[in-house]
């Protein structure tokens, strides 16, 4: 069936952004060090954490903290505890001992972290992939609406056995849509992931 | 199969409109539907009353559960009945419109998912909130969510009343009233018990229900067609009373110029419109990281587009194995061709294993139904409390489980304080209050026709939504005069087009149908609403006073990107 085969676009990897490739290159940004522990453990010990001397899992002491009326999880299918736990850990970081942050220095915080090369570089690399390939699809369909509009003799032409011009470009659209999923989810691994998240540690960090 | 090609006549023995046993059968499974729908909404109910977990279900759904939610919100019974429907009936025509329902996705997926998961909390208005504070931004943003919501709401319900009834055999007036009420009643109480947690859960149950009983008559038809599905289009085109023109476009959008630049708006809108649907944008919001909301976004693609080609190959054996007339004949828009294939495929009219089948299908279609009403009143009800209520009647203050989310806030947005405790309750009353006027407004509108409704939330939705929140996430010089002006300026033509469109006057299918003060001649406003949403955006931009506040921007990208301080 076809959704089998194209709703695992990512490999059929279990969701969490610390099984990410152990392959920390040293081009990444100023944060490789705090997150070298990351990929390592599925439960990690978030930078923050290991700064505030304790070790110990993050998970327990975060629940209470990131929801407080929610202490069960959903019925019949539990969350993956580690996997579902770990990503909300973050959120809490900046609001835990609670120096209250001015809001101009955070807005300095985020001036600075937004000039810096390592956010340019994601931001570079997102846009580069994401607005050349929008208009590339948008385009894609559009004309292909306007074709089965403007050109419907063309459309007729007959291909292979019943079908016909108009069904090929139509399968197609299903085609590229699966593609681009496919490579868009690719570019945001290989390039985009380990970086954004070493930036939001560190913005975190300079937050608190 | 004997094999005529005259026009108009099926070669199949027609499998005359369902009547009597199979309707006992379907109402069991309609009631076993309800009770477990409403299990788990007790159940789930009582896991937390928070704000987040009212509006985004506690965010610890994983992205394969939120995927499969995903694609229930957006898999109404419009697309289960209606495309497969559209394709028994116009062939190729129907093909072209569900692909701009799964392009779409591609938006969603590159432009809006991470980005609004990491900047927003739980509705579309605080991704803009972030960076605009503006009390009118919020009020702008939430009001068109609002609209947007209620527009598919009645979409939705309309269809549903015609829908039950016709599947329980009975298209009395009074059966359709009452399945609308009952069907509201039913999602009032899904929301206002449940939230968000519920409401999910009800998705991903739907989801799996409506998955499975495509791939089983899939399968079913394959099996007929032993795998050739060159001779289940030529069969399908032997039997269309068309002959070779219904695997060609035009059957239905064809005719005319207007009728096919009337296809172009609708496309557009579709292909936009996903993106700013309110209730797909709040799913995001129940994933723990952009990350998760990506993944999440891709499972709904994969289920979205293997459902699509499912449909499309339904479609196509409705017509070979029952014949375009009989599926007109038994619903003029064709929305019983699977139901009716069902039918066929389990051995006919009258046999055990066909009445099975029809009251399987007929009950999954009834619980898409539910489950889509359900998470759109939920979206209605979150922009309500949220937006309108909370942010932007009451104004806003910053709360401690907001800490790091809307630093700043307090200086700009009023004195007042709800607390996240009050919120809630008033969404549920908002809830209940969306869902009663849903009603009301479905029993009024019940002759419009459903497909046009979902087109006009779809085109409403990019026209007003999309334009702000794109140019939010990525237009530095964005202010907050060109939010209000592109929410406004998208929302107000595109109800003011549609209001002097065929759809509502000059027609014999019009809301009125005496009348005749149209003056736009397409049905979908999209081609002209769209564009001016973003001019006036744009617009707006330009000729504001003050320009724009690069520190926040700073902030929201920062935040949108890294996921730095993310709720």
């Amino acid at each position: 069936m076809p959704q089998q085969q194209t709703s695992s676009p990512g490999q059929g990897q279990r969701f969490d952004w610390w099984a990410a490739p152990a392959t920390a290159t040293a081009s990444e940004p100023a944060a490789a060090p705090r997150r070298t522990a990351v990929p390592v453990q599925p439960v990690p010990t978030r930078p923050a954490a290991a700064r505030s001397a304790a070790p110990e899992p993050v998970a327990a002491p975060l629940a209470p903290t990131a929801r407080p009326a929610a202490p069960v999880g959903p019925p019949a299918v539990p969350p993956r505890v580690p996997a579902a736990a770990a990503p909300p850990a973050p959120a809490v970081a900046p609001r835990e001992p609670a120096p209250p942050v001015s809001t101009t220095d955070s807005t300095e915080v985020y001036r600075s972290v937004q000039a810096s090369a390592a956010f340019q570089d994601i931001r570079r690399s997102y846009r580069a992939f994401v607005f050349p390939v929008s208009g590339a699809f948008l385009g894609w369909y559009l004309l292909y609406v306007a074709a089965e509009a403007a050109a419907p003799g063309a459309m007729r032409s007959p291909v292979a056995g019943p079908l016909n011009v108009a069904w090929v470009l139509g399968l197609l659209q299903f085609a590229s849509t699966f593609l681009l999923t496919w490579l868009y989810a690719r570019n945001a691994r290989t390039k985009r992931d380990r970086a954004a998240l070493g930036l939001r540690w560190d913005t975190q960090d300079q937050l608190r | 199969m004997t094999a005529t090609t005259g026009v108009l006549t099926t070669a199949t023995p027609p499998p005359v409109a369902p009547a009597g046993q199979h309707h006992g059968l379907a109402i069991a499974l309609f009631a076993v539907i309800v009770l477990v729908t409403l299990g788990i909404t007790l159940w789930v109910g009582r896991q937390g009353s928070a704000a987040e977990d009212f509006y985004a279900g506690g965010r610890d759904f994983t992205p394969l559960q939120n995927g499969f939610a995903l694609s229930g919100d957006y898999l109404s019974a419009a697309s289960f009945l209606g495309v497969a429907g559209l394709i028994a009936l116009y062939g190729y025509d129907g093909v072209l419109y569900s692909i701009g329902f799964l392009v779409a996705w591609l938006v969603v997926l590159m432009l809006v998912a991470e980005l609004v998961r990491n900047a927003g909390r739980y509705t579309l208005a605080d991704v803009l909130a972030l960076r605009l504070r503006r009390r009118k931004v919020r009020a702008a943003a939430g009001g068109a969510s609002v609209v947007v919501t209620l527009l598919y709401l009645v979409a939705q319900m309309v269809g549903a009343g015609s829908l039950v009834a016709l599947l329980l055999g009975t298209n009395s007036a009074q059966a359709r009233t009452w399945t609308i009420i009952a069907v509201g009643a039913l999602m009032i109480v899904y929301v206002t018990i449940g939230g968000m947690r519920a409401t999910t859960w009800i998705q991903i149950v739907k989801a799996v229900l409506l998955i499975a009983g495509s791939v089983l008559l899939t399968v079913l038809l394959l099996v007929r067609f032993h795998g050739d599905l060159f001779e289940l289009m030529r069969q399908a085109a032997r039997h269309s009373g068309a002959g070779q023109r219904y695997l060609e476009p035009g059957l239905k959008y064809g005719a005319t110029f207007t009728s096919r630049l009337d296809f172009f708006s609708l496309g557009l809108a579709l292909v936009l419109g996903t993106a700013g649907l309110p209730h797909i944008l709040s799913r995001f919001y129940t994933v723990p990281t952009a990350r998760a909301a990506r993944r999440s976004t891709m499972w709904a693609i994969g289920l979205v587009g293997g459902f699509y080609l499912m449909a499309i190959a339904l479609g196509l054996g409705a017509t070979a194995l029952v014949g375009s007339a009989e599926v007109r004949h038994a619903n003029s828009a064709g929305n019983t061709a699977v139901p009716l294939l069902a039918l066929v495929l389990g051995g006919g009219n009258g046999s055990t294993g066909g009445v099975v089948l029809f009251a399987l299908i007929s009950a999954i279609a009834f619980a898409t139904i539910l489950a889509v009403v359900a998470g759109l009143t939920l979206a209605s009800s979150a922009a309500f409390a949220h937006d309108i209520w909370a942010g932007a009647w009451r104004g806003r203050r910053r709360r401690v489980a907001a800490a790091g989310t809307h630093r700043g806030d307090a200086e700009e947005e009023g004195a007042e304080n709800p607390s996240e405790q009050q919120e809630v309750v008033v969404a549920r009353f908002a809830a209940a209050g969306i869902g009663a006027a849903a009603i009301v407004i479905s029993l009024y509108a019940q002759q419009l026709n459903v497909a046009f409704l979902v087109g006009l939330a779809f085109a409403v939705a990019a026209s007003s939504n999309l334009p702000v929140l794109l140019y939010s996430l990525f237009w530095s010089r964005f202010t907050a005069r060109g939010a209000v002006w592109s929410v406004y300026g998208g929302l107000v033509p595109a109800i003011v087009l549609v209001f002097f469109s065929p759809v509502v006057s000059g027609t014999k299918v019009a809301l009125f149908p005496g009348v005749d003060f149209h003056w736009f001649p397409l049905e979908n406003p999209g081609i002209v609403s769209i564009p001016l949403g973003f001019l006036a955006g744009w617009i707006g931009t330009l000729t504001s006073p003050e320009p724009a506040d690069a520190d926040r921007f700073a902030e929201l990208e920062v935040r949108a990107l890294t996921g730095a301080g993310a709720a």
